[in-house]
């Protein structure tokens, strides 16, 4: 859901948590209405701000979600201890929210939000607060669930992060929706068309480009493709995290939870998937999966598409 | 329950970690340590003693309640300001289960701080009274008047309905009932005053009560005879008097005969064996002064026999415990409070509702009176707008009466009996009745309410 603000984002995703009453028409969630407290237990929730108790630890704070769910000891344990490596915060599971920075904190925001591996997944401006590094695990997580058929709704005010994982896209304003649709419905942009190359050498590019230019009767833009910001940004950071042995702040990322990761079947599903906008800089902890079995899902996935 | 507990921990930590209820708990601290050496008794050790227990509980009591009052409506509210209730309603956890969460969490808070408060008060008798300090007369007293817990037997109700018929009869064949004056209200008029004159004794003349123990007394504990006197003489003076104890026609009869001051509280002991075994004790009362006077008993609690019934120490448990059961109906009306509403708004809220209750036998009174509000003839009902502050006033004296009840810390500075029939009715009637109806009622306003609106 995208919209500037007061359009009407929060208020929607309040409604679908039950939080407030639509004023006129019905809202199911899962088939049911948003205030049946037995469909909650399929949702998991991350508000805007970390709305968390400040003097709880982190393990803390992920044991009393987890018991709201009625998860057995056993459970919890083994769930707060994929989590917090998930977020890389396993080094500060013993230290109170309240001294974390904004982006630790909503870590163990969003971490809250999926102790109880939810088929829904609210996620409202789940970006906000993070580097960039967070701000691409938070993405892979989203397209990580996505992959195990788990809904995810995110309001957002980052129009690349948007573009990046999500498949709908609803632009809102004044509380109505304003454009519904697919990235490719809405973004596609008809009667042009762009071609990216590998490195040719200096004549096949000249007699490709004279054949262009012949065709279109004026120059064609030439240039070479960019890294984004966000893919060098990472690399760098990744560089100075293996140099550096210790921080105070957050620790690697040990891979999507495990109880959260996709089984073998639908992760070749999405290997077999042509790249994507960004390359997943943080693999799932998943099981092995072969290169073999890689290629073979590949060629498949290629087979269906031709 | 697993949910329930734990937002009854988040609950206590909470509370714990709030400053208002820090200070409150230093303010304790400071008077269960500091009260006792500062407060000066009328110098005898039972007056000591007395002190000692009063302040003590009184100031433990009333800073609990004023600490749960501000956590309990704290307990909600600044969860729905700060907005960490947003996210415990998106889980699985229905609203009951939070209102029963915190309240828990508040139970826990002043069971913990009751126990360690009613040690140290324990304590600090213990150290007041230890052995060596006092004499054995001193120890022997304390134990059979206030280190004790003695069941409060108050005389056989006298029934004044027919004689008062009688004399209203003959008022009314002299006319000398004045008119307009409803007849209810002269006959409640003579009962009073046939109720008065069965406790007045003049010079020269006896009165006789009858008591019906619940059991007979057990043991070598003596029973003792607690009556509260006034005098139509000036005070300071002395008055005679004859106390007899058993059946007139007995020869067993145990006469005691005794010089009091004119105002005041005074006991006599009855030996057990002056109740040859039965459960009804006649007493009688002769006024043997050699002037005229007339000696009054307070009708509501000026005479009644104190029976030994079992030790200081479980008095004092069970003392505790009613607080409890109090603090837990108070935590329920202040958890609700905080439930519905903000947080300046629910304290005040339920400081209201807690002065109604004090002020409930009162307003009881005003229910019962005939008198009119807006001017109206009075004992005709009045207007249609007294007649609806009154039923306002019933109904206010009808949900509060069973909220109020005698004043523990008066029961154990006077080595009453608090039984367990009184912590059970705590229990029953604050606890399950009221404290139940009190969560229904929130949680039916609580659904309903929208938790997230940009006001909040």
């Amino acid at each position: 859901m995208l919209g500037p603000n007061g359009s009407g984002k929060s208020t929607t995703l309040k409604m679908i948590l039950g939080l407030l009453h639509p004023t006129s028409g019905n809202l199911e969630v899962l088939g049911r209405s948003p205030r049946d407290v037995p469909t909650k237990a399929r949702i998991g929730y991350v508000p805007e701000e970390s709305y968390l108790y400040p003097y709880l630890t982190s393990e803390e704070t992920l044991n009393f979600y987890a018991t709201l769910f009625d998860l057995n000891t056993a459970e919890r344990k083994e769930r707060i201890e994929q989590l917090l490596d998930m977020i890389g915060l396993k080094h500060a599971r013993r230290r109170r929210v309240s001294e974390f920075s904004k982006g630790m904190a909503r870590r163990i925001g969003l971490a809250q939000a999926l102790v109880n591996d939810p088929d829904l997944v609210v996620l409202d401006e789940p970006t906000s607060g993070l580097d960039p590094l967070g701000c691409r695990q938070v993405k892979d997580l989203i397209e990580t669930l996505a992959a195990r058929g788990k809904t995810v709704v995110l309001s957002s005010h980052l129009l690349a992060d948007v573009e990046d994982v999500c498949d709908r896209v609803a632009i809102l304003y004044n509380g109505q929706i304003q454009a519904l649709g697919t990235m490719q419905e809405l973004l596609e942009v008809n009667g042009r068309y762009r071609v990216t190359l590998p490195e040719l050498a200096p004549a096949a590019l000249q007699q490709v480009l004279a054949k262009l230019r012949e065709e279109l009767g004026r120059e064609p833009e030439v240039d070479h493709p960019r890294r984004d910001l966000e893919q060098f940004f990472i690399e760098v950071v990744e560089q100075a995290r293996r140099e550096t042995r210790e921080s105070s702040g957050v620790g690697p990322s040990q891979g999507v939870a495990e109880y959260l990761a996709p089984a073998k079947e639908q992760l070749l599903e999405q290997l077999a998937a042509p790249a994507g906008a960004a390359g997943a800089v943080t693999p799932p902890a998943v099981p092995e999966v072969s290169e073999e079995e890689r290629r073979r899902a590949a060629d498949e996935k290629l087979k269906k598409l031709l | 329950m697993r949910r329930i507990l734990a937002i009854a921990s988040i609950a206590l930590r909470t509370a714990v970690r709030s400053r208002v209820v820090v200070i409150l708990l230093g303010l304790l601290l400071l008077a269960i340590v500091g009260l006792p050496a500062t407060v000066k008794s009328d110098g005898t050790l039972a007056g000591r003693v007395q002190i000692l227990l009063t302040y003590t509980l009184a100031a433990v009591s009333t800073i609990l309640s004023v600490a749960t009052v501000w956590a309990g409506c704290a307990a909600v509210a600044t969860e729905v300001q700060e907005k960490q209730l947003h996210l415990i309603l998106t889980k699985p956890v229905r609203r009951v289960e939070v209102w029963l969460g915190k309240w828990l969490g508040l139970l826990a808070l002043n069971g913990g701080l009751l126990v360690v408060c009613g040690v140290a008060i324990y304590a600090g008798l213990w150290w007041h009274t230890r052995p060596g300090t006092l004499t054995a007369e001193e120890q022997r007293r304390l134990g059979e008047e206030i280190l004790v817990a003695r069941r409060e037997v108050l005389p056989e109700p006298l029934d004044v309905t027919a004689p008062a018929q009688q004399i209203l009869a003959e008022q009314q064949k002299r006319g000398a009932v004045p008119a307009g004056r409803p007849v209810e209200q002269v006959l409640a008029a003579i009962q009073d005053s046939l109720r008065q004159a069965a406790f007045t004794v003049p010079t020269g003349y006896k009165r006789m009560w009858t008591f019906k123990l619940p059991a007979l007394p057990t043991g070598e504990q003596p029973v003792v005879l607690r009556y509260k006197l006034a005098s139509s003489q000036i005070a300071g003076a002395l008055v005679d008097g004859l106390w007899l104890v058993g059946p007139a026609d007995s020869a067993e009869r145990v006469e005691i005969r005794v010089t009091n001051a004119a105002q005041g509280v005074h006991s006599v002991t009855i030996p057990v064996a002056a109740l040859r075994g039965s459960r009804e004790v006649v007493v009688e009362y002769a006024n043997i002064n050699p002037v005229p006077l007339a000696v009054l008993f307070d009708p509501q609690d000026g005479l009644a026999l104190l029976v030994f019934e079992g030790t200081f120490v479980g008095n004092f448990v069970r003392g505790i415990l009613v607080v409890f059961l109090q603090l837990a109906f108070l935590a329920a009306l202040a958890v609700s409070a905080g439930t519905l509403m903000s947080l300046p708004v629910a304290a005040l809220v339920t400081g209201y509702v807690v002065l109604l209750i004090q002020v409930g036998e009162h307003v009881q009174r005003l229910s019962q009176e005939r008198g009119t509000f807006m001017g109206g003839t009075q004992g005709t009902g009045g207007t249609m707008l007294d007649q609806v502050l009154r039923f306002v006033l019933w109904l206010e004296s009808a949900v509060v009466q069973p909220l109020q009840g005698p004043s523990v810390l008066e029961y154990l500075a006077g080595g009453k009996l608090i039984s367990w029939g009184w912590v059970g009715w705590e229990l029953v009637i604050k606890v399950a009745l009221y404290a139940g109806v009190l969560a229904a009622l929130t949680t039916f306003f609580f659904n309903r309410r929208e938790i997230a609106l940009p006001t909040q």
